[in-house]
Formats: structure tokens, sequence, C-alpha cells
């Protein structure tokens, strides 16, 4: 049996990738929804490494874009009236493609950000829910030992008892 | 060997995951020669357990059933705003507020101590069925020690495991019979239990029913669109709201003849919205129609110990979408090679593009798990294991006898 599954989750979620940043998911809107029915689910994701992974590419992927920015370039025509009107041209065309870029940009920091949040209110949970477990234990061991005095306090009657005799 | 069952509702007509495989376990079992008495109470609906049957002895399908009265009816309403404050921190709630909570919830059977000592004296074996309700919690420890005590706990990892009186009664069981391996992997996290345990899983009959999803189609006048199917009790807390969020979102992304169609007990208002369609209970034969039609089963549930419906979709060859937060459906997902578990509404969007853009994927994972269940869970491979767990605890019981009498 090949492990399939697993293959098309993969391809699943680079999928998914691809169009989050392609802007086809609105930043907090998926995550508003799910969050509601996690609640009423009681539902607490675990914070793994695909998670972080996840972030670090988004952050990877960011640098790319900002590094990709293109600076307006000095042009070298002679004839200053001919090479005022190609730089003016040119500096509207570039300045086109930076407003896109920048608009791309703020869309990835506001998705990190929301993801940032999401994964800090999923660590908080689950950190309350070990420290819940952990006063289970330590309850339950308050139990144990509670019992064991009331034994030994009867242990300790008895043979005062058996003493007596 | 004789079995003593102790479970909160037993009957043909009691619909619910863990009563309907105590009751195809105590039936397999007189099937296979054993003696079986099963104790539980008279009521068939869980919301009140109001009593319905008649109390007292009674033979179902060669198993000994004995009904006893409930005490006390659980009222709703109390029970919510109990259940709401219990489950808010459950680990810091005193013995008298868990047991006030339990008692809430109930079933509680008049004289249960006394019906348990009566049956067990004849017995070889007790098994209880989930660890939740009242006829564990308070029926383990008056056998405990006595005879062989065996818990089928059907747990998962939900808030009311977190209550802390479980933990000893969890503890004091002989054996542990689980469904999935996931659940034994709960139940060791959350109870902190160490005595043998066996995964049986729950058996399924391979011939199985004629199925034609044809029939279903034309019977709810679906035409020939495609379909998810969910089948299940239509409620909240089995993930159906969240269920239809993400299929109305689905279908508002991309648009086609995709429906969603529901069948089971409906416990929820469903609202009205065209592509998605409530059919009702379905009896064996219809959900077998409506398996046979379906594109793949959906199983939306965060909390399932086992999940027979899953078991069926992969016996009509069907691949299935489940909900990823439950770590026993992706297990059973990632063992069975046969579905694809998602977590959240992007990869709940892309697992159903691939299922319906890919149908060479579908009928693979189909495949694979109709192979799947064919090993896994035929009801002999099943009783055999069952049968061993039985025999783990009645041994563990023995040992812990003969150290205690030394001691």
């Amino acid at each position: 049996m090949t492990n399939r599954v697993d293959k098309v989750l993969a391809e699943v979620k680079d999928d998914i990738m691809r169009r989050r940043e392609a802007g086809e998911f609105a930043v907090g809107y998926v995550e508003a929804f799910e969050s509601l029915h996690d609640a009423e689910l009681g539902k607490l994701r675990p914070v793994g490494d695909s998670g972080v992974a996840e972030l670090q590419s988004l952050l990877d992927r960011l640098r790319q874009r900002i590094d990709s920015l293109s600076s307006i370039e000095r042009d070298h025509v002679r004839f200053a009236p001919v090479r005022f009107v190609r730089e003016l041209a040119m500096s509207r065309h570039q300045l086109i493609r930076l407003n896109s870029e920048v608009k791309a940009i703020a869309r990835a920091i506001e998705d990190i950000a929301t993801r940032i949040i999401a994964t800090e209110t999923t660590r908080t949970t689950a950190n309350l829910k070990a420290a819940d477990h952990l006063m289970e234990v330590v309850y339950e061991r308050t139990m144990v030992m509670e019992k064991l005095l009331v034994l030994c306090r009867e242990m300790e009657q008895r043979i005062n008892s058996l003493e007596q005799r | 060997m004789r079995v003593l069952y102790t479970v909160h509702r037993y009957g043909e007509e009691v619909v619910g995951g863990a009563e309907t495989a105590c009751r195809l376990f105590a039936e397999k079992l007189v099937e296979r020669g054993h003696s079986v008495d099963v104790l539980t109470s008279c009521a068939v609906s869980y919301v009140d357990w109001a009593n319905h049957y008649a109390p007292g002895p009674q033979v179902i399908n060669g198993v000994q059933v004995h009904r006893v009265p409930v005490s006390q009816q659980r009222d709703p309403a109390v029970f919510a705003k109990l259940h709401g404050t219990m489950m808010r921190d459950p680990g810091k709630s005193t013995i008298a507020d868990q047991m006030e909570w339990l008692d809430a919830m109930g079933p509680l059977l008049q004289g249960q101590e006394s019906h348990l000592r009566r049956l067990a004296a004849r017995a070889d074996v007790a098994v209880f069925m989930t660890y939740l309700y009242p006829t564990t919690a308070y029926g383990v420890p008056v056998l405990a020690g006595d005879i062989p005590v065996v818990i089928q706990p059907t747990a998962h990892d939900e808030p009311p495991a977190r209550v802390p009186f479980f933990i000893p009664v969890m503890r004091s069981a002989d054996a542990l019979l689980y469904l999935t391996e996931e659940e034994g992997d709960v139940a060791s996290r959350v109870f902190g239990v160490s005595a043998p345990s066996v995964v049986t899983g729950i058996g399924l009959d391979m011939d199985g029913l004629r199925a034609d999803g044809m029939r279903f189609r034309q019977k709810h006048n679906l035409g020939d669109d495609p379909y998810l199917l969910y089948v299940g009790r239509v409620d909240t807390f089995k993930g159906v709201s969240e269920l239809m969020r993400y299929f109305v979102e689905y279908k508002g992304r991309n648009p086609s003849s995709l429906r969603l169609v529901l069948a089971g007990e409906q416990v929820m208002e469903l609202p009205d919205v065209t592509d998605i369609r409530y059919v009702g209970f379905l009896d064996e034969g219809d959900k077998a129609d409506a398996i046979d039609g379906c594109i793949a089963l959906i199983q939306p549930s965060p909390y399932e110990s086992f999940s027979i419906v899953l078991c069926e979709a992969w016996r009509g060859g069907r691949p299935v979408l489940v909900q990823g937060f439950s770590e026993v459906l992706a297990g059973q997902c990632l063992r069975s090679q046969g579905g694809l578990p998602y977590n959240g509404f992007a990869e709940f969007e892309g697992c159903v593009r691939r299922i319906l853009d890919d149908p060479i994927l579908a009928t693979e994972l189909g495949a694979n798990g109709y192979e799947y269940v064919r090993k896994n869970y035929s009801w002999d491979v099943v009783m055999e294991r069952f049968e061993q767990g039985l025999e783990l605890g009645r041994q563990h019981h023995i040992s812990k006898r003969r150290w205690s009498t030394r001691a």
C-alpha cells in the first residue's frame, strides 16, 4: 500500500500556500469562522512544527518580495527633453508596479500577523490545558496521600488498642 | 465464559455508537457460546433518561437483559448549567462537585450496587461500556477486586475526560478494550492507565447489503448531482454546524452542482440552504444506498472513538473526508489510506477539490479502505481480540489477588 494520503495532503497544503499568497483567502476571514467553530466544539489546535514552518516560509517569501522591489534606473540618453520624457514614463510605469508590490507585501505582513496571533492564542490555550492536567495529577496525588494518612492513623489506633490489651 | 455487561442504554431501538457496539458485542459473544447478562436502564433517550422499557429481565437475541428503572430523570437545563461550570475547569472541582455533575448527567439506576453484586455472583468477568456515565463510574468500584473488571472506555480527548473522578475508576480495571490505537493513547495520557489492553475495533458484516445509489437519488430527488454524505447525529457537537459552514463557503468559492446530504437523528436547527439536504433517519438499506451514491462520506466530528459509519463507507468502496482534529479519525485514514483528514477550511476546500477533480484518486482511496476493513474488522477477527482481552483481564485479576493475599 503506497503512502498516497500523505502525498495528496502535502500537495493540498502546497496549493493552499500558493493561493494564500495570491490573496485568495481574505486575511482573517477564514480564521474568524474557524475559531468560532473551534470554540463551539472545544477544539484546541496543537501548535506543531508545521505551523512554525509555514510562518518561516511566509517570512522568506516576504523577504524575497522586498528584495525584488525595483529601483528607478537612470536614463543615459544625452538629449535632455527626450531623457526627461522617457524617465517620466518609466517612473510612472515603475510606480504602478511598485504600488501593486507594496500592496502584496502589506497583505503578506497582515497574513503573518494574523497567523502569529492565532499561533500564540493556541499556544496559550495549550499551556493552560497542560497546567490543568498538572493540577489533576497533583490533586490525585493529594487524595492518595490523604487516604494513606487516614490509613496510618487507623493503624496507629489499632496498635494502641492492641498494646492496651 | 459468563460475561456481565453494564451499559447505560440497551436495545434495538436505542440509537448511539457505543450502545450499538455493546449490543453487537453481546450478541456475538452469545453466538460464540458465551453466556451474557446485561445490566442496563429502562431508558431509550439520553436527553432525559425517561423510563421507557418495562423493568425486569428480558431476552434479546440470546442476551439476558436486566432492566432497572432510572431513579431520577435528567433535567437538561440543570445539567447544561452544571456541565458548563464543570467543563470550564474540571481539574479544580471538588469530589462533591464531580459527583453532583455525574448525578445530574445520569442515568442513576435504582439499587445499582445490589443488582451488580447479585449478577456478578454468577459471572466470570464484568465488562463496563463507556467511561463516561455513572453506570461505569459508580459501578466499577462495586466490583473491582471481587471479579475481573474490563472497561471499554470509548474515550476521546474531550473535556469530560478531564474530570478527576474517572481516573481511579479507570485505573481499577483489570483490562481495557479499545476501539482504536489512538483511543489507547488518549486513555494512557488522560487517565494514566497501565492495565493490559487490546485494540478490538468493531466488527462489520462484510457481505453487506445490495446497495443501489440510483435508488437513493430517485427517492430523494437528487438527480445526477454529485453529493457529499454525512451520516450520524445531526448535532452541533458532532461538528455538523462547522461542516455546513465550510460547505456553504466552499460553494460560494467553487460554484457547482455539488450538494451536501445529511442523514440521521436531528437534534439541531438546520438552516434553509438549497444545496444542503436533510433526508432524515435512514435504515440500514437506505444508508447503504446513500453511501453507494455519494462522492465521499464526510465525518466532521472532533470526538470519535471509532466511527462505524467510516468503516461502512469503506465497505461500500467510498473514500472519506474526516475531521483531522480527531486523532482517531485521522489515524484510521492514515492506516487504511482510505481517506483524507482536513484541518480547517482551507484544507477542507483543498480535499473536496481533489476528490472531485481526481476520480482515480477517489476510487483508489475507496479500494484501500475496503481492503483495510476486510482485513481488520470482520467479526471473527474482532471477537478473537475481544476474547483475548477478557482472558487478559482474568489473568490480571488472579495475579492481583495473589499479590494482595501475600501482602
